[in-house]
């Protein structure tokens, strides 16, 4: 009985992807463009070499630590979409560390590159969490607003004393070779950074689903009346879950100044902020699925680039696409608990 | 000076609609119970639309009627979604918004790809009052403006007739505060959610329609830079009150044209301290509103008439 | 003035998931008539009404309006046929005034664009209330005012609208006993105009002072339908209980011992919210292996006193003592801890996490206490080993633990609620309405386990509504009226009378004495 129902809900899945792909081949077609094509480059590029394999893990990487900047505080029903912000902070973070500290050491460099762009992305959501937990004022709105506010931040340090002349772009010197994630496959971006966020993703998952700190999160999230009345501190919970989120979103922040640019470059952020809620969304936030929704939504973002090198197809495609998946899961959803 | 106070008060009405449409729409979406979340996505799309029909036919009211037919379009969506197969609003507010940007901007580099030079309308021209439009101060800013600010003032006043004086504005009301009550008595209350959903949605197209049509006269992707969410913080400022929601729009044009005053005046502040305001001013009315909050009460959640109530 | 009507429901079938509501039922209804409707919880009656009025969707069946098929498809076509339902929870908004309320799509169409004559609508409401006999105050909010006088606001919007028949959903349950008696003055005034009633209730005596025809219904099922004045109490029981639930009422209490140290002590509790007092001075002892009955009209303190008691409320003053110790200011879960168990009235908003499977639900509250937990990790085959036996010893009907909690049914969520409080021998168990929605066998069931906690040694305070099951089971019962202890009787004085009084106002000498 419950494999069968399993099954159907498979099978819906499987109808909105395909259903989703293609109107994704039906709009390449549209503009003139060949979907043949058009596929093959979209699940081709990112595994054509070893440097591309490198480039996917990048993005997996900070992609997985922003769906779990969202997901966490997601279980308590907090919307964490300021993750786009604390990402940028912790890239600050790490950037003006890796700069100002690279002296010191690569024992000391580096994890203090990376605590301060914890710190930071911390902060950055400890200000709509004391909001939220002062005045209730609805995190969607203040961490968006928040978001804005570190744009120009980046705009700033990027443009500001750190500024390296020579590139046309805005961005800062690069951090010294001290403050570097050491890479652990020569020749390619692999780095270390995927090592922690896998770390991190299964640590979280027990925190979650195995300690009283993430029964009360799931709990408050489900019912924040009910959790009242049995002792839960709600109010103090959910702005502790966006401020976990921060530190989060911060992580990967910094891991990828560290790990990758090795310097803070203004739109480094790109598209990962939407594309980490409708991959948290799609799996309903549980940290070990978030793994699988991350490949996945890295292959598009990666697909969707390499289509616009290669092809001239805008980036947005994957927002397109993904926007569009969503709703179909959402369809597919309701279809299949109505039986 | 005068004409420089006279220019600051015309871009103050200028930069005022988008924030009061968006606004209105968010208001009446939410008086029938549904919180759309979705409107900076929203207004990007339109914006993108509506100026790439009228750069490709010249029409305005052919690029206004596009943008105010895709966010209709979204609209429809919104309440399926959320009303229908009953899912959280916000996360389907966020997945339109993030489908919405999506598609804005896909549509603007196909259609025009990427340029150094960016494609320009000339915004619509100002409808000048005869006399009125003479007076000092006054006449520029009320007065000789384009079509929009006129009706974004008429709509406005037109919310508050149709919800406060009007027993079609009693069963919206009532359809937000209790989708139950609303049924017992009769009220379609799918059909209220469907037709306010939409046009709420619509209101935001328009606000989106207007940034190129009748403000910038080109398109960018960060045309919209956080109004729609602005928007947001307006109508919980306003307590989903059209008359109120004039005035916090009113604010938020002032800051937004003292912002681009204070740049012109090359004060000694890093340029983009200054215009991180806009959100700071945000976020500080937020908490300010925080005290004395008023949501419609049923807003974001499902109405299930078969639900057994507790 | 008033349309003469008569409606057949012919067959009538519905189910909501696999639980048959109502099964192939036959009803007429007549203006001009008191029809009372009498079942247990969860009997149908309810779910009838509602499909007459439009509001649920049946699934077979017909409706016939003086002979002629009708399609009611929403309550706006129930009305436009002179149908009316006074719901069991008004279906008013709190925050609107009355006149608002009343008005809510009174004007359709176009019509409804222009602007409000609120004078008119004032003048017209103001002849409904002067023909009908009682006055409201208009620009009142509904949230300001009593219950019954918010039901008096239901009966006129019943009237603008038109309607010949009006059904009430236990329209008594939270009014005073005097409040009861002016409602049923009006609905006989109202039957001579030939407004005909459809009387909801579980109350045997309201029907029988009531009703001019009377139905039954058990389980869906329609058991018989009887004139008033050709029938009796004994036989109306017969029929709603089915065969007889031996001693339904009937728990063995054993001897309570010596009375020793009070397991909780309420010294002189007072609680104000918003400046408005909610309790009066309430002192209250509570001993081992005894329950504690508290009756009374819903809204009189009773929710205050239970969430005062639990530690989510703080009292403005007084004291909280358990077993010896001041508890006043002990949070939430220390009390859980020390064996302060609760049943909420409210299932779903106070006690169920709906989006959460069921082993998830089985330890709200001692989620953070051995064995559930070690340190800060969870423990999950001791949690799935607790609600493995909730499910068993409380009969949840689930296919398994990992089943979403909301979407148990009502019945089955209330028991795993029921199970969870119970599952350890509570130190003090507070139930507030634990049966509730249930059928006969399973309340029988539930207050067993009640009596069986205070057989076991421990204290029982049960706040009840349904005066039968706390005279039933109670060794001692306080009244509560506007926050404030009426007295307190013990089991030997136990009389129905009595306690009715006293929920109306009285003091117990009082009340005695009268």
């Amino acid at each position: 009985m419950k494999t069968v129902l399993n099954v159907r809900v498979l099978l819906y899945y499987a109808f909105a992807l395909l259903v989703a792909f293609g109107f994704m081949g039906t709009l390449l077609l549209a503009l003139g463009y060949s979907p043949i094509n058009g596929y093959a480059t979209f699940f081709k590029t990112p595994f054509m070499n070893l440097r591309a394999i490198g480039l996917f893990l990048v993005k997996f990487t900070s992609l997985y630590l922003m769906g779990l900047a969202f997901a966490v505080p997601l279980q308590a029903r907090k919307f964490n979409v300021g993750n786009e912000g604390q990402f940028l902070l912790g890239a600050i973070g790490a950037a003006v560390a890796g700069i100002y500290f690279g002296g010191l050491p690569s024992f000391v460099a580096l994890p203090l590159g990376l605590i301060m762009a914890c710190l930071l992305g911390m902060l950055w959501a400890a200000m709509p969490a004391f909001m939220l937990f002062l005045f209730n004022v609805n995190e969607i709105v203040s961490t968006i607003l928040f978001n804005f506010i570190s744009f120009y931040l980046v705009d700033y340090i990027a443009l500001g004393s750190l500024r390296d002349v020579f590139a046309g772009h805005p961005m800062t010197i690069p951090v010294s070779n001290n403050a570097r994630i050491p890479t652990i496959v020569p020749q390619t971006n692999i780095n270390a950074g995927l090592v922690i966020a896998i770390i991190v993703g299964v640590g979280m998952y027990i925190v979650v689903s195995r300690t009283t700190y993430g029964y009360e999160l799931r709990a408050a999230g489900s019912n924040p009346i009910a959790s009242e009345k049995h002792g839960i501190n709600v109010k103090l919970l959910a702005p502790l879950s966006l401020i976990m989120g921060g530190a989060l979103a911060g992580l990967a922040g910094g891991i990828e100044v560290l790990g990758y640019h090795y310097r803070l470059i203004e739109g480094m952020h790109g598209f990962y902020s939407p594309l980490s809620i409708i991959l948290t969304l799609m799996v309903k936030g549980n940290p070990l699925l978030l793994f699988l929704s991350t490949f996945f939504v890295t292959l598009v973002d990666v697909g969707s680039n390499a289509l616009q090198r290669t092809m001239g197809v805008p980036v947005e495609i994957s927002l397109i696409l993904l926007g569009l998946l969503m709703l179909l899961i959402m369809i597919a959803e309701y279809l299949s608990e109505r039986r | 000076m005068a004409s420089a106070i006279e220019s600051l008060l015309f871009y103050l009405m200028v930069a005022f609609v988008p924030y009061a449409l968006a606004s209105y729409g968010i208001m009446i979406s939410g008086r029938v119970g549904l919180f759309n979340v979705s409107g900076e996505g929203v207004m990007l799309l339109t914006a993108s639309a509506a100026f790439l029909t009228t750069y490709k036919t010249s029409s305005y009211m052919l690029g206004f009627m596009v943008g105010v037919g895709l966010g209709a379009l979204l609209g429809a969506i919104f309440t399926f979604v959320s009303d229908k197969l009953k899912i959280n609003q916000f996360i389907v507010g966020l997945t339109l918004f993030i489908f919405a940007t999506g598609l804005g901007g896909f549509l603007y580099k196909v259609i025009v790809g990427v340029v150094l030079v960016p494609p320009r309308v000339q915004v619509l021209s100002p409808i000048k009052i005869p006399v009125l439009s003479d007076i000092p101060i006054i006449g520029p800013m009320l007065f000789s403006q384009n079509i929009l600010v006129y009706i974004t003032i008429i709509l406005g006043l037109l919310f508050h007739y149709i919800l406060f004086k009007t027993h079609f504005g009693l069963k919206l009301r009532a359809v937000g505060d209790s989708p139950r009550v609303a049924d017992v008595l009769g009220v379609n209350v799918g059909l209220m959610r469907y037709t306010f959903g939409i046009i709420g949605s619509a209101l935001m197209g328009l606000a989106g329609a207007y940034l190129p049509l009748c403000f910038t006269g080109t398109f960018t992707e960060t045309i919209v830079s956080g109004r729609g969410w602005i928007a947001i913080a307006i109508t919980l400022f306003g307590r989903w009150n059209p008359v109120p929601i004039i005035f916090g729009s009113l604010v938020f044009s002032g800051v937004e044209v003292l912002v681009y005053w204070l740049q012109a005046q090359r004060v000694a502040v890093p340029y983009q301290f200054l215009l991180m305001l806009p959100f700071i001013v945000t976020l500080l009315i937020l908490i300010y509103t925080s005290r004395r909050l008023e949501m419609p009460l049923s807003i974001g959640k499902h109405y299930d008439r078969e639900a057994i109530e507790e | 003035m008033v349309i003469f009507l008569r409606i057949e429901l012919i067959d009538i079938s519905k189910s909501f998931g696999d639980v048959k509501a109502l099964d192939h039922v036959n009803l007429t209804i007549n203006s001009g008539e008191i029809l009372g409707l009498l079942g247990e919880n969860g009997a149908g009656k309810s779910t009838l009404m509602n499909i007459l009025f439009g509001l649920y969707r049946m699934d077979e069946g017909e409706i016939r309006i003086d002979g002629r098929p009708a399609r009611i498809s929403s309550p706006q076509d129930a009305i436009s046929k002179g149908i009316f339902m006074v719901h069991q929870q008004f279906k008013l908004i709190p925050t609107y005034t009355v006149l608002d309320n009343l008005f809510i799509n009174y004007v359709k169409g176009m019509d409804s664009l222009k602007p409000r004559r609120v004078k008119d609508e004032v003048r017209i409401v103001e002849e409904l209330m002067k023909s009908l006999g009682f006055y409201l105050p208009l620009d009142e909010k509904i949230g300001n005012l009593p219950l019954g006088v918010q039901q008096r606001v239901e009966i006129i919007k019943a009237f603008l609208r038109g309607a010949s028949i009006i059904i009430l959903d236990e329209p008594t349950t939270n009014l005073t006993p005097l409040e009861v008696e002016e409602l049923f003055k009006l609905m006989r005034d109202l039957k001579k105009k030939g407004i005909g009633f459809v009387f909801i209730t579980h109350k045997l005596r309201e029907v029988m002072e009531i009703a001019d025809r009377v139905a039954v219904l058990r389980k869906g099922r329609l058991v018989g339908e009887r004139r008033i004045h050709e029938t009796n109490p004994e036989e109306l029981v017969e029929m709603m209980v089915g065969q007889r639930i031996e001693n339904l009422y009937q728990f063995e209490l054993k001897p309570s011992e010596q009375r020793m140290e009070p397991v909780l002590e309420l010294r002189d509790v007072v609680y104000a919210e918003k400046g408005i007092l909610k309790l009066k001075n309430i002192s209250i002892r509570v001993y081992p292996g005894e329950i504690y009955g508290i009756a009374g009209i819903a809204g009189n303190g009773q929710s205050e006193l239970l969430n005062i008691i639990t530690g989510y409320l703080k009292p403005s003053s007084g004291k909280i003592v358990f077993e010896g110790k001041d508890i006043t200011n002990t949070p939430i879960l220390k009390r859980i801890e020390l064996g302060i168990r609760v049943i909420y009235e409210d299932r779903v908003r106070d006690g169920a996490l709906p989006s959460l499977p069921i082993f998830d639900n089985s330890i709200l509250g001692d989620h953070v206490f051995p064995p559930f937990a070690k340190g800060k990790i969870l423990n999950r085959d001791e949690i799935s080993a607790r609600a493995e036996r909730i499910v068993r010893i409380f009969k949840v009907a689930t296919p398994s633990i990992s089943k979403i909690a909301g979407r148990l049914s009502g019945g089955n969520l209330q028991k795993l609620m029921v199970g969870r409080a119970l599952d350890k021998q509570p130190r003090l168990l507070v139930a507030y309405t634990p049966t509730r929605g249930l059928d006969v066998a399973t309340t029988r069931f539930v207050l067993e386990k009640i009596v069986e906690v205070r057989n076991n040694g421990g204290a029982v305070i049960y706040i009840g509504e349904d005066l039968d099951e706390l005279i039933s089971i109670s060794d001692r019962i306080g009244v509560m009226y506007k926050g404030e202890l009426m007295g307190e009787l013990q089991r030997k004085e136990f009389s129905k009378e009595v306690i009715g009084k006293m929920m109306a106002g009285y003091r117990l000498a009082e009340a005695m004495s009268k």
